[in-house]
């Protein structure tokens, strides 16, 4: 267990032109902690973790783990274990010596090494595997292999490469408890790499949002969610995704589409207002605030509940798209106007210009539009 | 077969695989009328040189060829007590086994640097190891005698060996053999403590069986039956290998055939035995290399 450091991490492929995989990456990750990179392919997630493993030799910058520089040392004297997407476990050895083959490269005598191994075959519930060769698991098996063999030598920090991405949705959860489980028994620091924001969100205790090669948020998974630091952490994160109206602040007021919105602090200029699915509601619901008319376009229904999505009434059906959630007996056809109420509480603020939030000084209040009877 | 509790309705529906190989196997086609044809041609030399190894030459000359009244064993007595048929046999031992041990590690060695290790030139130097699939033999023979004959190996057994320590073909087939393995399996076990050297030995190795196999066996029958540079390199009747040595039964104006063949006979057998035990993995491995 150790701390992590990451200064200045900058990865450049060579090539014509040059690919810049990883620009000017800091981070600090606490002894024992789990952190999440998430983000599309090819924002430079895994890169970074390749980078810790030494699997990637770094352009420039400095990996310290435990208090130690290493990111001039081979990827076996960092002390560090990963799980592979592909889980790259040996097809010839059996899993009791893939369990045992960090061990053995270490010299670890045979007895200690035997007990080891069985410790994690215990914990992992891999007893009954223990002389069977990869090519006779399942997907989840091959992953607990994968899992053990990175635990088995105890080591100062564990890297996860999207470990989960090759298992069907109810394994996936499953593993997911799984791998939170171990992290808590252990409280080894680990990096988890996904593009799944759903597992950056569950297992991490601090998320990395990265996008181009370049970091655009660390926080608490909450607290990135509910503060995005930028339009592209704000779409990125939530399922469906945020609504995003562009729209013009002028003396205090944004106007984007018919929506009238104080917003108190905001420079004038182009902006974005960014509208949670869930802050949506359809009308008649008994609350109050701002009306809009959205044409329908097509219904997901997802049996516990529907997602409706469509298009500011009025506007261009591609400039002006939404999407929220509706309870599961609502099924309007498409071009149906329905009348949506917006819940100001959690709506945001973006400049268009350099896609920053902008951090209001008041909360933001409609004025001026059509309102829902109450 | 495996239901016999299932009603028949079921059974129906289940495909029968013994069933299905009988039929693939067992029912003539139209292909065998031209496939058995084929066949009993391609042993009639193999035959004949049979019929010949154990005919007097008086019935080796015979036209059309005829099965000889008496079998002739002593033929085979004859080849190995009148000519150094044993050191032929030792020398071309060596030499195969040396050439093949050689080539296993040295163009496994490389086909991983070509495939694996980013250098200067690499891309380069692999072009033109390339390049020199495409030139004859015949073209590089004089080139190759004299770098030899330079080297004081001219009649000595390391003229045989050297030049054929590696194989442009078997580095091209181990590289396109180490790119088709996924990356993974090397880094986890570089994080997992393993050297370079320990993951080519106790990952990559365990895993190059077919490969491997391909490249032992298309070098064993080459150098086995190499013919035009042991002419040249070779003089001495104690240092020729087997497929020299058996032209030296060819004479300018008489060949005592039924010698040529005894010899030519057993020169092959070690060849045929090898054929029989691994007759699967020889002709996965000519189809795997796409040569023949």
């Amino acid at each position: 267990m150790a701390p992590i450091e990451l200064e200045g991490l900058r990865k450049v492929f060579p090539g014509k032109p040059p690919t810049v995989a990883l620009e000017g990456l800091d981070l600090s990750i606490a002894d024992g902690e789990l952190v999440a990179f998430v983000g599309p392919s090819g924002c430079g997630k895994s890169t970074a973790l390749r980078c810790v493993a030494g699997l990637e030799k770094l352009t420039a910058g400095r990996v310290v783990i435990g208090g130690r520089e290493v990111q001039e040392l081979p990827p076996g004297k960092r002390d560090i274990a990963m799980v592979f997407q592909s889980y790259a476990l040996y097809p010839h050895l059996t899993v009791y010596k893939n369990l045992a083959f960090p061990l053995k490269e270490r010299h670890v005598p045979r007895p200690k090494l035997d007990a080891e191994v069985r410790r994690v075959a215990e914990m992992l519930e891999l007893t009954d595997l223990l002389r069977r060769r990869p090519g006779q698991l399942s997907g989840g098996q091959r992953q607990r292999v994968a899992m053990g063999r990175a635990l088995v030598r105890e080591p100062l920090a564990f890297l996860l490469d999207e470990p989960l991405s090759n298992l069907d949705a109810k394994l996936r959860t499953q593993m997911r408890t799984e791998i939170a489980d171990v992290h808590r028994r252990l409280g080894i620091t680990s990096i988890y790499v996904t593009h799944d924001q759903v597992e950056a969100m569950t297992l991490g205790e601090r998320i990395v949002v990265m996008r181009e090669g370049r970091l655009q948020q660390v926080g608490p998974p909450a607290e990135v969610y509910e503060n995005p630091a930028n339009v592209f952490v704000a779409g990125f994160l939530g399922t469906p995704s945020m609504n995003l109206l562009p729209g013009v602040t002028e003396r205090g007021v944004l106007v984007a589409g018919p929506l009238h919105l104080l917003v108190p602090g905001a420079p004038d200029g182009p902006a974005v207002l960014g509208i949670r699915p869930e802050s949506l509601h359809l009308a008649g619901d008994g609350e109050d605030g701002p009306v809009l008319d959205v044409v329908v376009s097509h219904v997901e229904a997802l049996g516990n509940e529907s997602l409706v999505h469509g298009w500011l009434a009025g506007a261009d059906r591609k400039s002006k798209q939404l999407v929220f959630r509706a309870p599961p007996r609502v099924s309007p056809r498409p071009d149906e106007v329905l009348a949506v109420r917006v819940d100001p509480a959690q709506l945001l603020v973006f400049d268009r210009e350099t896609e920053k939030r902008i951090a209001l000084s008041g909360p933001v209040v409609p004025v001026g539009n059509r309102q829902t009877a109450g | 077969m495996a239901h016999p509790t299932a009603p028949p309705a079921v059974l129906e529906l289940l495909p029968d695989v013994e069933v299905e190989r009988t039929h693939r196997i067992g029912r003539p086609s139209a292909w065998h009328l031209f496939l058995l044809p084929m066949s009993l041609l391609m042993l009639t030399p193999l035959v004949w040189m049979v019929i010949t190894a154990v005919s007097t030459p008086a019935e080796a000359r015979q036209f059309p060829p005829a099965l000889p009244t008496t079998i002739q064993w002593s033929n085979f007595s004859d080849v190995w007590t009148g000519s150094p048929f044993g050191s032929w046999l030792l020398n071309t031992a060596i030499v195969s086994l040396l050439v093949l041990v050689a080539n296993l590690v040295l163009c496994s060695t490389a086909g991983y640097a070509f495939a694996r290790l980013r250098f200067r030139g690499s891309g380069i130097a692999f072009m033109a190891l390339l390049a020199t699939l495409m030139v004859p033999f015949q073209v590089v023979l004089i080139p190759t005698l004299l770098i030899v004959k330079s080297l004081g190996m001219i009649d000595h057994l390391s003229a045989l060996i050297v030049p054929n320590l590696v194989t442009a073909f078997g580095v091209f087939l181990m590289r396109q053999f180490f790119i088709s393995l996924p990356p993974d399996l090397e880094e986890a076990a570089r994080i997992d403590g393993a050297s370079r050297l320990g993951v080519f030995v106790k990952i990559l190795l365990p895993l190059m069986g077919p490969p491997l196999a391909t490249l032992a066996i298309l070098t064993f029958l080459s150098t086995w039956n190499d013919f035009l540079w042991p002419l040249v390199a070779i003089q001495s009747p104690e240092n020729m290998t087997m497929q020299l040595g058996l032209s030296t039964f060819q004479g300018a104006h008489l060949t005592d055939w039924p010698l040529l063949m005894a010899a030519t006979l057993m020169s092959q057998l070690p060849v045929i035995v090898l054929f029989l035990m691994g007759q699967r993995l020889f002709v996965r491995s000519i189809a795997s290399s796409g040569i023949k």
